[in-house]
């Protein structure tokens, strides 16, 4: 397998006043494709930074970020939006559903704007919330809406699942359960999922761990075994 | 506030939220702005008026008398108290020419203390025969400075009854306090409207009484015009004077009838000096008859003579011309004897001349004749006469033997004759003695001697005498030889002899013959030549006489050209004097018919003079009559609001800003409050954490709620003085500003602060806000700090009613779904947005809708309810044949479709309390006037028809009078009393109050038929623009008053309501700021509290475009809903502003029209599109990383 994602010497530097910033500080490491990759590091070292970066929610200075062959770094303004649009699933920590909009309707709100969706309800189904559908974001549980939330960035069937801290929201069970799902989404369809987390004790169950530091990727692991999340405590 | 680290949140709350400051700021200053300026409005309005009125010396009461005022009373008044200054002053309405027709102005002198004429052009009338004009009017007429105008009555009185002279001068253009606008009043002189004021000196009146007297209230000057305070002073000065009226009235009217039983006695005196003045004229008329006819006669017998002179000399010059022609042949018949005579004395010059020349000839010939042939003849002469010698000698001897014989001869034959005598003699005696007869003595004697004696005697004498001859023969013979000589041969010998004589004498005779002829061929010569002299001689005289005979006839041709030139001439002055002569019985004609018409002319004078006088004795004893009538006169006292038109009006229209000033700024403020409490809630909402952390250190409440109050207050307050700072000023400035347009003669605009406004405005807004702000505080604190620390509970989505509807629900896409749930879930702001929007569109709809009311006006009523061209007015008191030709006249006018008689009069009616001046109009024929008025409803398609037992009402007059279909109004007349009638149909009207009856209706009210006094006509399709000619036509006829053209008041209508369109713009600037600031509030708060759900969207992929339209989506479904409420809310507004603002005379229309719509919302989405353009650059900064953020 080839790198599906490659970050080659990515920078992220602001400008506060006169004051830089390097929010990230040269960051490389690649990730295949189908592999259930994490991110770790303390707050502040840059995690987030990547993931922004990767979403294309933001920019590098410098450094190249591949995906699928593709130097997202040169994209701007449209195109990085329709990358995000075609290309990425995210997965918000505060679940990010539309308030107003039923569990359905949010995941097919994600979908009216894809080329290759997936179909909604199947979808949902398969995350476990055939039962609940019709019901708006205020009357699921966190857990539920974390799994409304994962359909919607599901169905639009990306190429890269990017999950912030998706069970930092959420209590321990809920959390596992959440996990559990994402890395049986990542088997049973091969979807390649980065998810970011402070949580170190998450990285057993990862095909790649990737610990970030002070802005730098510190180690970039290969787990060739990973374990079930159940069997993973914290 | 007195910590200073809260102090310092606080200034750095509204440095960081500045964006939120401004808007409560705005919003405030806005709403404080409209609600103080427009209710400034009215205030401002009366002040602005009021110091006009001050500063022109306006008067505050007017006093008329009916009878005229005297100084008497001047006094009486000043010495009332309450009363400041009076003073008498005079006016009169007359008629001013302009143009074809006649307009009434109110001329009035000036005075010193009161009503001071503004100049705007010239200078003021300085002495008598001066006048300044009416600015106004003069703008409607060609009148100039320097113009001098000659005003007249319109009736039998004279100018100069009232004035000293009817001919002015103008000397300037201006304004009088007393006409504010552009009705000049009533008047009863001409069509009883009075278009323009003439003001002269005191001086140019003639009356000896005053017409009125102005008055002058104590302390008026220091109240305002149009209050309540001002209104109070006057009414009791106005009860004052009437309470002097009676006595004064009584007074007058003494002074009165003495007075006219004066003029009586006078006017009798002129009566009987007329009388003999018209004696005297008869008389001169009559001679002037007489003389005119001798003149005539006289005239007449000239151009006779005239006549027959010219044809004498017309009969000459034709002889003169017939002469000339004779002399013309003449003298060519002459020219050519002439030519022939000088060619016949050619010719005879050439015969003499040949003959002279033959004669020559002939002579040569003679005298060679003469000398071979005169020698022979001489010769032969002598040769005879020695012949004749001989034979003579011969003959001598015979010849006395023969005469001896002859002798005997003789004696013998004799003697026989004696014998053979005598034997008869015998015989017959003889005879006669035989028969018995007795002879004679003598007789017996003869016859017997006769035989024997007498006749042997005789016997014997002849044989002696015998003898003797044959004794002479015998010696003869022996003479001569010869024997036995005979008588015979005697005889022989002798007749030989003489034969030899004769044969010599006839040789002698041819000699002599031949020499004569020889001699007479010489002679002939000689004549020949004689003669040939003679012929050259007449000749030459010949030649002489021709050439004279020519010179004569080159004379007669002188004479004869000269003459034609005479006779020429002579043709030329028959011609002038044909001419002469045709003009003369030109002259002579006029002059007769002149004589003849000034005769008649002078009969009709006498005739009338006659009339006049009978008229006038008549006169005389009806004014005696009336004298022993006269009542008490009547004051009428006036204070400003009766005594000025339009006055009233002004105060009114400030009335009517302050009814619009009670609804529009409610609309402000409503909006304002709103907006502030949105505000300020979300404020609080959003630092709840801040407030928790604050409690939670242990801050009281009110110092955390202090900063809140503060800010709000700040911005309210801020906003309020910069509201009122700029409100106070600029609405009323404007809306006065548009007001003159119709007030054009308050020169000033006064717009004072007003602080009750101000401070209510203030107070309002600063109330609401500050209400609202603890409202929301409140709420936050009474939370636990704890749970102030927790992000807020999500509001739970809801299904809403449309859900439920699954077939329209599933046809639409999520986003709109949630665009729809959205709406319904945040309440406050859709209500917010609806109002704003919906008061945004219902702001426009106001403004257009009451343009479009007010400018339906003229089409409505004059296109489709008083649909004729044209009204044309009778003079007063014309015959019923005058009005009939002038009815022909207008129906046999070109293009005229149809015409019609009226009859249209000022009437009071009343119902309940209400009194209304109504048009009482009577159409000649009540079906027939349905081809010129059209009465029907204005709600639906009923149409009416005029009957004869009730009155059709037009709509605005049934509103004022508060009657309806089947109510009664009743009719207010002086002489007939009250009148009751009963409405039978209220109509469709817009302009003035009328009340249609039919004739029949009216002859059972006034118990008369009703007196036409105009002609209403309609033109045929399309030939509307040839009323005017009609009109100008008919305006020359003397019995036209006036004629008025619907399109000419159209026209004036279109200009005055032209004003209008300021106030519409701003209502729609207001409209577009009030939405501007309502949308811009709203939207910010929106994007602001949606901001991790954009961010959300923004992540998931959605173009910036999609993210706009996510949130527009919900701002158009709220622009169109706000833009639904916005028009019921405009119409019901409308309902309210055109029922508040209509003025008396005038409806307005209900109905507004389509484009209106169409230009509100047009506009309404155009604000609402600029603000979501605004919105576009505040959601592109939108940040995506707050998605990734808790929720606060």
């Amino acid at each position: 397998m080839g790198k599906f994602v490659e970050l080659k010497d990515v920078r992220k530097i602001y400008h506060m006043g006169e004051v830089e910033i390097a929010a990230a500080n040269g960051i490389s490491f690649y990730i295949e494709k189908g592999e259930f990759a994490v991110v770790v590091g303390p707050s502040g070292a840059g995690k987030t930074t990547v993931l922004n970066i990767l979403g294309g929610m933001d920019t590098a200075t410098s450094g190249e970020v591949w995906i699928d062959g593709q130097d997202i770094t040169r994209y701007k303004g449209k195109k990085l939006t329709a990358y995000r649009r075609e290309d990425i699933g995210f997965v918000f920590q505060f679940y990010n559903l539309i308030p107003n909009l039923t569990a359905l309707e949010n995941v097919e709100l994600a979908l009216q704007i894809c080329r290759n969706p997936l179909d909604a309800e199947t979808i949902l189904k398969e995350v476990g919330l055939g039962e609940r559908m019709g019901n708006f974001p205020a009357q699921l549980s966190g857990g539920e809406q974390q799994r409304v939330s994962i359909a919607r960035a599901l169905a639009k069937n990306p190429k890269l699942l990017l999950c912030d801290e998706p069970t930092g929201a959420l209590d321990y069970n809920t959390g596992k359960a959440i996990l559990k799902l994402l890395q049986d989404t990542c088997r049973q369809m091969g979807m390649t999922v980065i998810l970011i987390t402070h949580n170190s004790a998450i990285a057993p169950m990862a095909d790649r761990v990737i610990r970030i530091k002070n802005g730098k990727a510190e180690s970039i692991q290969e787990n060739p075994n990973p374990v079930p999340v159940e069997t993973i405590e914290w | 506030m007195k910590k200073n680290m809260l102090c310092k949140d606080f200034f750095m709350e509204i440095r960081t939220s500045w964006g939120r400051f401004v808007s409560i700021f705005f919003i405030v200053a806005l709403g404080v702005a409209f609600y103080s300026g427009i209710r400034a409005s009215e205030p401002s309005m009366r002040i602005s008026g009021d110091s006009y009125f001050d500063s022109e010396n306006l008067m505050d009461i007017k006093v008329m008398g009916t009878m005229g005022l005297t100084e008497d009373d001047v006094e009486a008044i000043e010495k009332v108290d309450g009363i400041e200054l009076a003073e008498g002053s005079y006016s009169v309405d007359l008629l001013c020419p302009v143009d074809d027709t006649e307009n009434v102005v109110h001329v009035m002198a000036m005075e010193a203390n009161f009503n001071n004429i503004q100049v705007s052009e010239g200078r003021l009338p300085e002495k008598e025969g001066e006048c300044l004009l009416d600015e106004d009017f003069a703008a409607q007429t060609d009148y100039e400075i320097g113009d001098t105008i000659t005003f007249s009555t319109g009736d039998d009185s004279t100018v100069t009854d009232s004035l000293t002279t009817d001919t002015f001068t103008i000397t300037g253009f201006g304004n009088s306090p007393l006409y504010i606008s552009i009705g000049r009043g009533n008047s009863t002189v001409g069509n009883g409207e009075v278009s323009g004021f003439v003001a002269v000196d005191k001086s140019s009146f003639s009356m000896d009484v005053y017409s009125e007297i102005y008055v002058r209230v104590t302390q008026a000057l220091d109240t305002t015009a149009f209050t309540e305070e001002y209104e109070t002073l006057t009414e009791n000065a106005v009860q004052a004077l009437e309470d002097i009226a009676d006595e004064q009235c009584e007074a007058r009217r003494q002074e009165i009838v003495s007075e006219a039983e004066e003029e009586l006695r006078d006017a009798q005196d002129t009566v009987d000096e007329e009388s003999q003045t018209l004696e005297d004229a008869k008389a001169e008329l009559e001679e002037a008859r007489s003389s005119a006819a001798r003149e005539l006669a006289d005239a007449r017998e000239q151009l006779a003579q005239a006549e027959e002179t010219l044809q004498a000399s017309r009969t000459q010059i034709a002889q003169g011309e017939a002469q000339l022609e004779a002399g013309k042949a003449e003298l060519a018949s002459r020219q050519s004897a002439l030519t022939e005579g000088l060619r016949q004395y050619e010719d005879g010059l050439a015969q003499v001349e040949a003959q002279e020349q033959s004669l020559n000839q002939a002579e040569a010939a003679y005298l060679t004749q003469y000398a071979q042939q005169m020698p022979i003849i001489t010769a032969g002469k002598e040769q005879i006469a020695e012949k004749r010698e001989e034979l003579n000698g011969y003959l001598a001897p015979l010849e006395t033997v023969e005469t001896a014989l002859n002798g005997l001869n003789s004696e013998i034959s004799s003697l026989n004759t004696k014998i053979e005598e005598g034997d008869l003699r015998a015989e017959e005696l003889q005879a006669r003695q035989e028969e018995g007869q007795e002879l004679t003595e003598e007789e017996k004697a003869f016859l017997e001697s006769w035989e024997t004696s007498a006749r042997p005697e005789l016997e014997d004498q002849v044989t002696a005498l015998e003898m003797q001859k044959s004794g002479i023969l015998q010696q003869a013979g022996a003479a001569a030889g010869i024997p036995d000589l005979t008588e015979e041969v005697f005889q022989q010998t002798i007749q030989e002899v003489r034969d030899g004589l004769e044969t010599l004498n006839s040789q002698e005779q041819e000699l002599l013959a031949g020499e004569q002829e020889l001699l007479a061929y010489g002679q002939q010569i000689q004549d020949g030549k004689t003669q040939i002299a003679q012929a050259k001689e007449q000749l030459a005289a010949s030649k002489a006489d021709i050439d004279a005979g020519q010179a004569q006839i080159n004379a007669a041709w002188a004479l004869l050209n000269g003459q034609a030139q005479t006779l020429a001439d002579g043709k030329a002055q028959l011609a002038s004097g044909e001419q002469e002569l045709a003009e003369g019985y030109a002259d002579y004609e006029n002059g007769a018919a002149e004589a003849a018409s000034q005769i008649a002319e002078g009969q009709t004078q006498i005739d009338d003079g006659e009339a006049q006088l009978t008229e006038a004795r008549q006169e005389i004893a009806d004014a005696r009559a009336e004298i022993e009538k006269i009542e008490n006169p009547e004051w009428y006292v006036q204070d400003r609001n009766e005594a000025l038109t339009e006055y009233q009006g002004y105060g009114d229209n400030a009335d009517r800003m302050r009814e619009l000033g009670r609804v529009f700024p409610a609309v402000f403020f409503l909006v304002a409050a709103l907006i502030s409490l949105t505000a300020m809630t979300r404020m609080v909402e959003e630092q709840r954490i801040q407030i928790g952390t604050l409690k939670a250190l242990g801050y009281s409440k009110l110092s955390i709620a202090g900063k809140y109050i503060a800010y709000a207050l700040t911005a309210t307050l801020g906003g309020s003085i910069f509201g009122v700072l700029f409100g106070e000023k600029v609405f009323p400035w404007i809306i006065i500003y548009a007001y003159k347009i119709i007030y054009m003669h308050v020169p000033d605009i006064l717009v004072p602060y007003h602080m009750s406004y101000a401070v209510q405005a203030t107070l309002i807004a600063v109330l609401c806000t500050l209400a609202a702000t603890i409202l929301s505080c409140y709420k936050e604190l009474a939370a636990v700090p704890a749970e102030l620390m927790r992000p807020p509970s999500p509001r739970q989505g809801k299904r809403i009613f449309l859900e439920r509807i699954g077939i329209l629900w599933r046809r639409l896409s999520f986003i709109w779904k949630s665009s729809i749930r959205n709406l319904v879930r945040y309440k406050k702001r859709f209500f917010m947005t609806v109002f704003g929007i919906g008061g945004c569109m219902a702001l426009m709809l106001v403004g257009f809708g009451l343009k479009d009311c007010i400018f339906e006006i003229p089409d409505l009523q004059y296109g489709e309810i008083q649909f004729y061209d044209a009204a044309v007015y009778y003079d007063a008191g014309i015959e019923a044949d005058e009005k009939e030709a002038i009815m022909e006249s207008v129906t046999d006018s070109r293009n005229v479709e149809e015409a019609i008689q009226v009859r249209m009069q000022n009437v009071d009616v009343h119902a309940g309390d209400e009194t209304l001046g109504i048009y009482l109009t009577v159409p000649e024929n009540a079906e027939r006037m349905e081809n010129f008025v059209s009465f029907h409803s204005r709600t639906d398609d009923e149409t009416y028809r005029l009957k004869d037992d009730e009155v059709i009402l037009t709509e605005k007059a049934a509103d004022v009078l508060n009657v309806g279909v089947g109510d009664t109004v009743t009719l207010n007349d002086n002489d007939l009393g009250e009148r009751e009638l009963t409405v039978g149909a209220v109509c469709e009207n817009y302009m003035g109050h009328y009340l249609y009856v039919t004739p029949e209706l009216y002859e059972e009210i006034y118990g008369a038929q009703p007196q036409y006094n105009g002609i209403l006509f309609r033109m045929e399709d399309g030939k509307a623009a040839q009323a005017e000619k009609v009109g100008s036509t008919l305006l020359e006829n003397e019995n036209v008053l006036n004629v008025s053209y619907t399109s000419s008041i159209e026209d004036q209508l279109d200009d005055m309501l032209q004003s209008l369109n300021l106030v519409i713009v701003v209502l729609i600037i207001s409209a577009g700021l009030l939405a501007f600031v309502v949308l811009y509030n709203l939207n910010t708060i929106n994007i602001t509290e949606r901001r991790r759900e954009l961010a959300t969207i923004k992540v998931l992929g959605f173009f910036d475009t999609e993210v706009a339209a996510y949130v527009y989506r919900e701002n158009v479904l709220l622009t169109v809903i706000g833009m639904l409420a916005g028009s019921v809310l405009g119409r019901l507004l409308l309902q309210f502003v055109v029922v508040t603002v209509e003025v008396d005379d005038i409806m307005f229309g209900r109905v507004i029209h389509g484009p209106s719509y169409l230009y509100s919302i047009l506009f309404t989405i155009g604000f609402s599109m600029f603000v979501n353009w605004v919105m576009y650059f505040k959601l592109k900064k939108i940040d995506m990383v707050e998605s990734l953020k808790s929720v606060e």
